[in-house]
């Protein structure tokens, strides 16, 4: 059913300090995908734990190193997906702009704190599209491959969060 | 298109969640870790391709009758809930195993393609992917399918280069109503595929049609990205759907078993309005607006089939428009335009990295109808020109070029 035979070479290939250096350099783009499923830091704390251990379980299941990245940022979103399921209540707005007002308030300007502030609006069929994508510079195709939808798909999400961000954005110009 | 870093926008990794990163590398080699690697080896999944298609909301609750739970074409096929692991979708996996969940397992042959539904489940969270932002809660149908070809060739892989390059439009369809209109765009909010075996099997994800329980409820396949109208009947007066016999290709229609007495007249027609709303609201889907006329709907089918690239064959440029614009320290480009005679004017400020075209490319940034139709249409356009700049012009019918 799955290609687990051809899927040992790469995990073979990658040891504990390779693997480690990899994950620290990818450390702040799971964050900010972590962070725009979930809201909520602590939560961000536990899902990507938990997406660490999970990927050096299954590293012998990734396909081609060059894939790391996409392939852990899958597994950890499957692991924010976890969290969300344990959760009684999604995170209030209200809780999660307090969280996000911190950090951001001295370094931002306005206007890249209001894109942040509406890019967490917006709800996360197109939010982590538009994350992926636009923040974190993933392509389509590794966007796709992480949000295990079509290309097609992701188009049609960022597109539409792109009309959606304008037209929040554009009220003001 | 630049991309923004991840700093720019979004915060730093705050100290405990680094330190959580930390820990988890310290605990690499724990006996617990690695020995729950050589325990869950064997059943690791990786998610398949996915689609789904930005949708209307969810609704209704379960009310389907069970069915024959044998069968599955002599075990050929997964069963939904096996489909549904295969995506990884472990809620709706169990949802397929509830007693309440329809096992269907009919298959129809066309000249190229055999179609086979195998089940329907619904009901309340019963998937992991139900979208947060579904107005309407997180109650859905699902229904599983599986395509194979009649030659015995497999279906193209999700990750080759020849998947999608026969496509199927699945879609859930209503007795009373048109299926042009009323299919998976606007009852559904999408659907996850994978191929397993050279079989393909599609997750349709749509509203709780229950509330139609005293209507037909079909599941339609036919080949193409989009519902082909000619691929079914439509009796407007009994309001039933039937297979075009003199269809060429594939058509498949299959009736779903529905418990009457979960019909609610009110709450379909209410469904009904907010489809009719959808439908007649402007692109965002934010705002209903009233019923549009003629102009306006053959206006609008009109911009649905305008591109970037294809702007230029439809409506005139407006030479005294175009602009090359250099995006400002912060990434923003400002334009204005006017055109004398009245046809339209605009002045915005745009912030390029979310919303500019990609390197080459040309967008629609938007459009207005002075009259509401095709003439009176003044579109906006930007192009990514490659070299840091950026051309921005307006597109306009014959009134506003004049």
């Amino acid at each position: 059913m799955i290609a687990i035979e051809g899927c040992k070479k790469a995990g073979k290939q990658m040891d504990k300090e390779q693997f480690t250096a990899r994950i620290l350099a990818l450390e702040k783009r799971m964050y900010h995908t972590a962070f725009s499923i979930l809201r909520d830091n602590e939560d961000c704390a536990d899902a990507m734990q938990n997406a660490v251990l999970a990927a050096w379980r299954k590293l012998g299941t990734l396909r081609r190193p060059e894939f790391f990245d996409t392939w852990v940022t899958r597994i950890l979103i499957n692991e924010c997906y976890q969290i969300i399921r344990g959760r009684k209540d999604t995170v209030p707005y209200e809780e999660y702009e307090a969280v996000c007002a911190e950090p951001a308030s001295e370094a931002y300007s306005p206007e890249r704190q209001e894109l942040f502030d509406e890019i967490m609006r917006l709800g996360e069929h197109y939010r982590l599209p538009i994350v992926l994508h636009y923040v974190e510079g993933y392509s389509v195709k590794e966007t796709a491959k992480m949000l295990a939808i079509t290309q097609a798909a992701v188009k049609q999400r960022l597109l539409r969060a792109r009309r959606i961000l304008k037209e929040r954005l554009g009220g003001r110009s | 298109m630049r991309k923004l870093n991840g700093k720019d926008v979004f915060p730093e990794v705050p100290a405990p969640v680094h330190r959580a990163v930390l820990d988890a590398l310290d605990r690499l080699e724990d006996p617990g870790v690695i020995g729950t690697e050589e325990r869950k080896e064997n059943r690791i999944m990786l998610p398949k391709k996915k689609n789904r298609y930005t949708a209307a909301a969810v609704v209704g609750a379960a009310a389907l009758a069970v069915c024959s739970v044998t069968g599955y074409a002599a075990l050929k096929y997964l069963t939904p809930s096996q489909a549904a692991l295969e995506v990884n979708d472990h809620k709706l996996a169990a949802a397929f195993q509830r007693e309440d969940a329809v096992l269907i397992d009919e298959s129809q042959k066309y000249d190229d393609y055999i179609i086979t539904l195998l089940g329907v489940a619904s009901g309340a969270d019963i998937s992991d992917y139900i979208p947060s932002d579904m107005a309407l809660g997180d109650k859905a149908m699902y229904a599983v399918l599986a395509m194979e070809r009649t030659d015995g060739k497999p279906m193209p892989d999700t990750d080759s280069d020849e998947y999608g390059s026969v496509s199927f439009f699945a879609s859930p369809y209503i007795q009373g109503l048109a299926p042009g209109k009323f299919n998976i765009y606007t009852l559904g909010t999408g659907y996850s595929e994978f191929v397993e075996d050279g079989i393909q099997y599609r997750l349709l994800q749509f509203d709780d049609l229950s509330v139609f329980a005293d209507r037909i409820l079909y599941i339609g396949v036919n080949e193409g990205a989009t519902c082909d109208v000619s691929a079914y009947l439509y009796d407007e007066t009994t309001g039933k759907i039937s297979k075009n016999p003199d269809y060429d290709g594939l058509n498949a229609l299959f009736t779903l078993p529905i418990d009457a007495s979960c019909a609610d007249e009110e709450a379909a027609q209410a469904y009904i309005d907010r489809i009719n709303a959808e439908w007649n609201s402007s692109d965002s889907g934010s705002e209903s607006r009233p019923e549009m006329t003629d102009e306006e709907k053959e206006l609008d089918a009109f911009m649905s089939g305008i591109t970037g690239e294809n702007i230029g064959e439809h409506l005139e440029r407006v030479e005294q428009t175009v602009q090359t614009l250099t995006p400002d320290s912060d990434g923003y480009i400002e334009y204005s335009w006017h055109l004398e005679n009245g046809a339209g004017s605009e002045n915005a400020r745009l912030y390029l990295d979310w919303l500019g075209p990609e390197a080459g490319e040309t967008i629609i940034l938007g459009w207005s109808s002075s009259g509401g139709t095709i003439e009176g249409l003044c579109v906006e356009t930007l192009t990514d020109n490659g070299d840091g700049t950026y051309t921005f012009a307006v597109y306009a019918g014959q009134d506003g070029a004049q």
